[in-house]
């Protein structure tokens, strides 16, 4: 894709001296680019010395861990860096003007006409109380549209249409909240398109998203693209995804710019031993179960959680089975007293066998957490039972419940969330402790640093508070606290969803030595099937509140014989790419 | 919609029967003859009091006496008081111009209050933010009386701009600055809650996409800053309205205006109780239709927001 096709654009008025060059020319020129934040603390900073090129109508990627300097490199661009971040040194050119330093009525001229942005989130990036029209035909206006409110309309629909939302009119008159998060995403494109920029740069577009709608935005995102002639600036983490996306990628780690190249060279032949480890931990299909310690199986686990239930023989093998689990929510309707019905799970069976994995496969809202949640003893379903170690917990006291809670424990997505910001390291991972009455404080103190030490933390972490630590530190005290009561069974909601590749493979591998270690059985629940591929042993995966497919992972992955099935594997960012490969 | 607003009408039926029931329990109660205290020093002859008693059915017992009240309610005759003017005529007084101060007083502390607390809020941390955050502690920290006598001195007396004092029917004029000194409290409060309202918006992702549209300075501040920092300012304007339906006896007092506030206070000293109740009554209503309203309001801010 080399030649720059206007002919569609509406403001195609560049300002003076900025005449169209040839494609030899580059279109944005970052050099030695410094990016300092100013901090109670001192001086950071954010990026060190920069370097990248994107040529007309090419695509380039970034990617690198959170953290890496990548979107704080690509707010720079259009001037939109958060609190007190400013460019500290470098330069950056966009055909052929300077972009540092322009004044403010230059840098609105700039942005949307020249330089479009599609932000990460589209949960929050669309202003709740605006319809969506509205604020499409803003950034019209903003970047000189003229005609009638009638055209202006009408070019609405036709964005909304271009970005794969038909039925534009409609659509146009909605608020963001009756927008499904795809939905929201497409209207993002098409404000982020709207005024035909040169240069369109997508932050992370697509992370927030199931892989299905995923693969479909962006597909959708890279034809559109290429017919406008516009040159792409992906931000990603997902180096599978940014291999597919784009010609050419830029790694960057700590602010520097560590390797850059042609999108499958540097996969198949990476030089930096950081950009060497990503494409070791880059789940894809490639990517096999993780072994390690496995094995060692049950035996162990008997050994060592000395003081726990002894690991009865005849107990039976499933130590969750899951029959003809349906569960109903009440959605109240307009008037007192009527209701609509909502079948979240819909007479699920499913089978965890002691100390394996069971991976709950499904996108948002096909009753995956809900069925979770059952497990968990936290909704009641509304029929069916869940057996929990041959006993159906709906036949349980309130007392055999509490003893059936330290069994079961949960580890969630969000560690920013499940972590109580008031309560320090060893206060969060006490708690369970003392509310079943383990041991006295000194007893538990030791049970604490040994649980820190299981999950790999250093014992002066106690102290400490979870805004002090890393996204990847947090889960594993999530971690560390769900196995303070040495449950048998862990169920983890998307807990390595939120995660860096990186730190996703640590506790991936934390977890499954933990498991061989302790025979834990995993209800694994996750929208990544790439992921599923490196833990579990069986897949259950669910769509619409039922459970389409339930196999073992190999047959699953080597044989799906679900339609549904082959989508999710097909959506798998980088799927058809060799990476991954150790 | 219909429906929401119905059920909230209906609601107003048991508030006004509990809400006077209450008052004219808590009136009955109270210790003390209003009609031995009517002839001062000396008292009123024995068979005068009881003629009183007899003519404001004092005598009956308390269901009797309430009852006697509705019905004059509904029939908006409450009959005189214990000085011979009929109550409604009491309370259509002090009524139009408490309702006029307190109309002045929105307006000041709304337009003033989200003004000064947007610029600080887009400043933050700024010099005009620091002083407005002053400025702001100082009026919340100043009793009424001080600001009170502080504007009649400056404004009134040493530069003469405005009417020292508002008297009897009083001019737009000669409320403003009752109404200045009536807003002053709250305004600080709407100034401060609509600062961190703002500071906390601008920083929120669709704001950054606004800037990221091409949108100017001015557009985003307009409509994608302000608008969404207004629900929390929305709720305490609307709670203060009822608050200054009430009146303030302080201020009325500064200024010598003859409103609610007042009248109510007199009320209370005298032992009308039907005039306390009654006033007591209609501003139990207005809170309940400043809520309302409030409620509606914020459906009109936030379109996720939906009655049924």
């Amino acid at each position: 894709m080399t030649t720059i096709n206007l002919t569609d654009s509406v403001t195609d008025e560049a300002p003076a001296g900025a005449s169209r060059r040839d494609d030899s020319a580059p279109l944005l020129e970052i050099k030695d680019l410094e990016i300092s934040f100013t901090t109670a603390t001192g001086v950071v900073n954010a990026v060190r010395g920069v370097d990248l090129t994107v040529y007309p109508g090419q695509s380039v990627a970034i990617v690198g861990e959170s953290g890496s300097g990548k979107s704080t490199t690509a707010h720079a661009i259009i001037d939109l860096l958060p609190g007190t971040g400013k460019v500290a040194g470098g330069s950056i050119e966009f055909d052929g003007k300077s972009l540092v330093g322009l004044n403010r009525k230059a840098t609105e001229h700039m942005r949307g006409r020249e330089i479009g942005l599609v932000p990460q989130d589209p949960m929050s990036n669309l202003n709740p109380v605006w319809r969506i029209g509205t604020q499409i035909s803003e950034a019209l206006v903003a970047n000189g549209f003229q005609g009638t409110k009638a055209e202006r309309e009408a070019r609405v629909t036709e964005l909304l249409g271009e970005a794969g939302l038909p039925d534009g009119d409609r659509r146009a008159r909605q608020y963001p909240h009756e927008f499904s998060g795809g939905m929201r995403q497409r209207a993002l494109i098409a404000i982020g398109l709207a005024s035909r920029p040169k240069l369109l740069i997508a932050d992370e577009p697509t992370s927030a998203l199931d892989v299905t709608v995923q693969k479909k935005i962006l597909d959708h995102l890279e034809e559109l693209t290429s017919e406008l002639g516009t040159a792409v600036l992906f931000i990603t983490h997902d180096l599978g995804l940014a291999a597919e996306r784009a010609e050419h990628l830029v790694v960057m780690y700590k602010g520097k710019v560590v390797e850059s190249g042609p999108a499958l060279e540097i996969l198949k032949n990476p030089q930096h031993e950081y950009t060497r480890r990503l494409v070791a931990s880059a789940p894809s299909l490639a990517s096999r179960r993780i072994q390690s310690a496995h094995e060692a199986g049950k035996e162990a686990a008997e050994q060592i959680s000395g003081h726990e239930v002894e690991v009865d023989t005849k107990a039976p093998k499933d130590v969750v089975v899951a029959k003809d689990l349906t569960k109903v929510f009440k959605i109240r309707g307009s008037r007192p007293g009527t209701h609509t019905d909502f079948t979240a799970v819909d007479g699920i069976d499913f089978v965890l066998p002691r100390g394996k994995t069971l991976a709950l496969v499904g996108e948002s809202g096909s009753g995956k957490s809900t069925a979770a949640n059952m497990v968990l003893g936290l909704l009641e379903p509304t029929s069916g039972s869940v057996v929990f170690d041959g006993k159906d917990t709906a036949s349980l006291s309130g007392k055999e419940q509490f003893q059936m809670r330290r069994r079961v424990q949960p580890v969630f997505q969000n560690p920013y969330g499940s972590l109580d910001p008031m309560y320090s390291v060893f206060n969060s991972i006490e708690e369970p402790l003392r509310l079943h009455r383990v041991g006295d404080r000194k007893a538990r103190e030791q049970r604490v640093r040994d649980l820190l030490e299981m999950v790999a933390l250093p014992a002066s972490t106690m102290q400490r508070f979870p805004n002090e630590l890393s996204g990847g530190q947090r889960q594993r005290i999530a971690v560390a606290r769900a196995l303070a009561l040495n449950p048998e069974v862990i169920v983890l909601d998307e807990a390595v969803s939120a995660l860096d590749v990186l730190v996703q493979a640590q506790i991936l591998q934390l977890l499954g030595d933990l498991q061989g270690e302790l025979g834990l059985s995993y209800l694994f629940i996750t929208h990544d099937l790439a992921v599923v591929r490196q833990i579990a042993d069986l897949v259950a995966v669910m769509k619409d509140g039922r459970i389409v497919e339930h196999a073992t992972t190999d047959e699953v992955f080597d044989d799906p014989q679900q339609d549904y099935t082959k989508d999710l594997l097909a959506a798998i960012p980088g799927g058809s790419l060799e990476i991954g490969g150790v | 919609m219909l429906w929401y607003i119905g059920r909230r009408l209906l609601q107003v039926i048991p508030v006004f029967i509990g809400a006077t029931l209450l008052v004219y329990g808590m009136v009955f109660l109270r210790p003390g003859d209003p009609v031995a205290a009517l002839g001062g020093e000396r008292g009123l002859p024995e068979a005068v009091q009881e003629a009183i008693r007899a003519q404001f059915h004092l005598n009956e017992p308390f269901f009797v006496q309430y009852l006697y009240f509705l019905k004059g309610i509904f029939t908006w005759d409450l009959g005189p008081d214990f000085t011979g003017q009929p109550v409604t005529e009491t309370i259509a007084n002090a009524f139009p111009v408490t309702f006029e101060l307190a109309v002045m007083a929105i307006v000041i502390e709304t337009v003033f209050g989200i003004g000064f607390g947007l610029i600080a809020g887009l400043r933050k941390g700024k010099v005009f933010d620091s002083t407005v955050l002053v400025w702001s502690l100082l009026l919340i920290a100043l009793p009424t009386f001080v600001l009170g006598f502080v504007a009649q001195i400056f404004l009134g007396v040493k530069l003469g701009w405005l009417p020292v004092t508002a008297g009897r029917d009083p001019n737009f004029e000669s409320l403003l600055m009752p109404a200045m000194v009536l807003a002053g409290t709250s305004l600080a409060y709407i100034l401060r809650l609509t600062r961190t309202s703002v500071a906390e918006t601008i920083t929120a992702d669709h704001v950054r996409t606004a800037r990221a549209k091409g949108l100017s300075r001015g557009q985003v501040t307009q409509r994608h800053v302000l608008r969404n920092s207004l629900i929390p300012v929305v709720t305490f304007i609307g709670a203060d309205l009822g608050n200054l339906m009430a009146g303030s006896i302080v201020t009325e007092g500064i200024f010598n205006i003859n409103g609610v506030g007042g009248t109510l206070f007199q009320s209370i000293v005298r032992g009308e109780n039907v005039t306390v109740v009654t006033i007591t009554t209609i501003l139990v209503l207005v809170y309940i239709a400043a809520n309302l309203i409030v409620d509606l309001l914020y459906a009109v801010l936030d379109p996720r927001i939906r009655y049924a």
